[in-house]
């Protein structure tokens, strides 16, 4: 720590050695201290001892004139030369860590400016540090904004490219939109290994499914071209036939009731020439999969040869060939006198009871629900117990 | 929820979605029906449906594929990877919520394998936009 040193001295300043005394700062800087020794100490006082009594001027040791202090700029004295601190004086900081000066009188002029030096510095400091943490603050809210404008960028981006994909698969999977009606003419059905599997070891009969001697039969009347018999199909027949056919517990009997056109009725002799290979219900099953839009004109020779080449064992020109032979309608007639027996006009309809009994007309709600099926054939099973 | 958790989280769901995918693509080739909980062929007649496949190629493969690469970005660090994985669920809700549409209104029948697919793309998609804008991710997680 340095010590402050105070020395109460009077300076006796020759006014002739110092020509600008009286005017302010003009006598007490620059070059003319070249007098002073290191300590700031007039040499020429020692000389001039004897005029001592009457000194033109005197300053204290640490004092200034009021004029020398007044031209502050950043709390140094504008024109003070590094050495203008003579006895008694030091810099602001060491007094104000001192706390204190013994310099007698004069303190009271230097302590204010060095307490004013160190406020104004801690001032500085404090507005520099607000300043950078307001440069800090801008920064990251800049940084924040950017990443946020970066994100939501990425967003649009994402969605952009989800969009024209989605929309180009869309478009591609409608472009087919007239096929997905079914009927192609050309290329292999679909399901044909599902179906074949499906009636694999089921025993037929012309058109009857399953056990001749399953306790339960359920006659449907269906129209191959009826949108809503192949509902009914796909959706019922896979638990009828897993649930009752196969372990032997009901017969199903197709009735080829075509009452759509002469389109169904191609399709109805086409039936036939598969019933007559043993094979009804796997063409009827495979029809329904693969079934086009009703009165498009989708039943061809084509499409009746592509259903009967997804049967294995089927041969497909004899079914063809049925289908355009319109005297061979044996089924569509017998269907046709049955459903005026039991008054029935639409498809599909269906018939259940014990087998060898008088069948009742059975009416589904929904046709496309299985468990309204299986509770009939449920109740007729208990009967039978 | 950190971006370490939100990978974990999108990774399980997308080893989920290749699962069911990959169930769906063996039903779609092997030709035989697909297990459904309550009966009924809803499986079947969705799956031998024409919008089973997209030109020629089946829909349940389009999945495999795009859970596969769904996973695959989450080892892509930065944002290239975080984009390709929004990208890709968004892609696949989207095309998941237009099947889903077909199968109401045209189909007539829900396949209860593509309504679990269709929710996991669903969630896949939240997470990865989740992920895109919320989380920060750290240069190391991504490296991981």
């Amino acid at each position: 720590m340095p010590r402050t040193i105070t020395i109460g001295l009077i300076l006796r300043v020759d006014p002739d050695a110092f020509p600008g005394r009286g005017t302010g700062d003009a006598g007490i800087a620059g070059s003319s201290f070249a007098h002073l020794d290191k300590y700031g100490f007039s040499t020429m006082a020692d000389e001039r001892d004897d005029e001592r009594e009457a000194p033109p001027y005197e300053f204290s040791a640490g004092e200034s004139k009021g004029e020398d202090d007044a031209p502050l700029e950043g709390g140094v004295r504008r024109d003070a030369p590094e050495y203008e601190f003579s006895a008694g004086e030091s810099s602001g900081e060491d007094e104000a860590d001192e706390g204190k000066s013994e310099a007698p009188a004069t303190a009271a002029t230097k302590v204010p400016d060095a307490h004013y030096r160190g406020k104004h510095k801690a001032e500085k400091r404090e507005k520099r540090e607000r300043a950078e943490a307001e440069r800090k603050a801008r920064a990251e809210e800049e940084e924040r904004r950017d990443r946020r404008k970066r994100r939501l960028r990425m967003l649009g981006i994402a969605l952009g490219v989800a969009a024209v994909v989605v929309i180009v698969a869309i478009v591609v999977s409608s472009g087919g939109e007239a096929t997905k009606r079914g009927g192609e003419q050309t290329g292999p059905v679909v399901g044909s290994n599902v179906v074949n599997q499906r009636f694999a070891g089921i025993p037929q009969s012309g058109l009857t499914l399953g056990d001749p001697k399953a306790p339960v039969t359920l006659v449907e009347f269906a129209d191959l071209q009826c949108p809503f018999c192949k509902e009914a199909n796909d959706n019922t027949l896979p638990t009828l036939v897993d649930r009752y056919v196969r372990p032997g517990r009901l017969r199903i009997e197709f009735r080829n009731f075509a009452i759509l056109g002469p389109d169904s009725e191609k399709a109805a002799r086409a039936l036939q020439g598969a019933a007559e290979q043993g094979k009804a219900w796997q063409f009827i099953d495979l029809w329904y999969l693969n079934q086009g839009e009703e009165h498009s004109g989708y039943v061809t020779d084509e499409f009746i040869g592509r259903i009967a080449r997804g049967v294995p064992g089927l041969d497909a020109q004899r079914v063809i060939d049925a289908s355009n032979d319109e005297a061979s309608d044996d089924t569509l007639v017998a269907a046709q006198r049955e459903a005026d027996q039991f008054g029935i006009n639409e498809t599909p309809s269906y018939l259940i009871g014990r087998t060898g009994e008088q069948l009742q007309i059975l009416q589904v709600q929904n046709p496309s629900d299985p468990n309204l099926f299986a509770q009939s054939i449920d109740r007729l099973l208990e009967q039978r117990e | 929820v950190t971006d370490g958790r939100l990978r974990v989280a999108i990774a399980a769901l997308a080893v989920v979605g290749i699962a069911i995918a990959t169930y769906l693509t063996y039903v779609h080739y092997a030709d035989v029906e697909a297990f459904c909980v309550a009966g009924g062929g809803g499986c079947e007649r969705v799956q031998t449906s024409d919008y089973a496949e997209l030109a020629g190629i089946p829909v349940a493969v389009l999945g495999l594929i795009g859970y596969a690469l769904i996973l695959g970005s989450l080892f892509v660090p930065g944002d290239p990877g975080r984009l390709a994985g929004a990208v890709l669920a968004l892609s696949g809700f989207g095309f998941s919520a237009y099947l889903t549409y077909r199968e109401l209104f045209t189909i007539d029948a829900i396949c209860q394998w593509c309504v679990a697919s269709a929710v996991v793309m669903t969630l896949l998609a939240v997470l990865t936009v989740w992920r895109l804008l919320v989380v920060d991710q750290c240069p190391e997680s991504s490296a991981q």
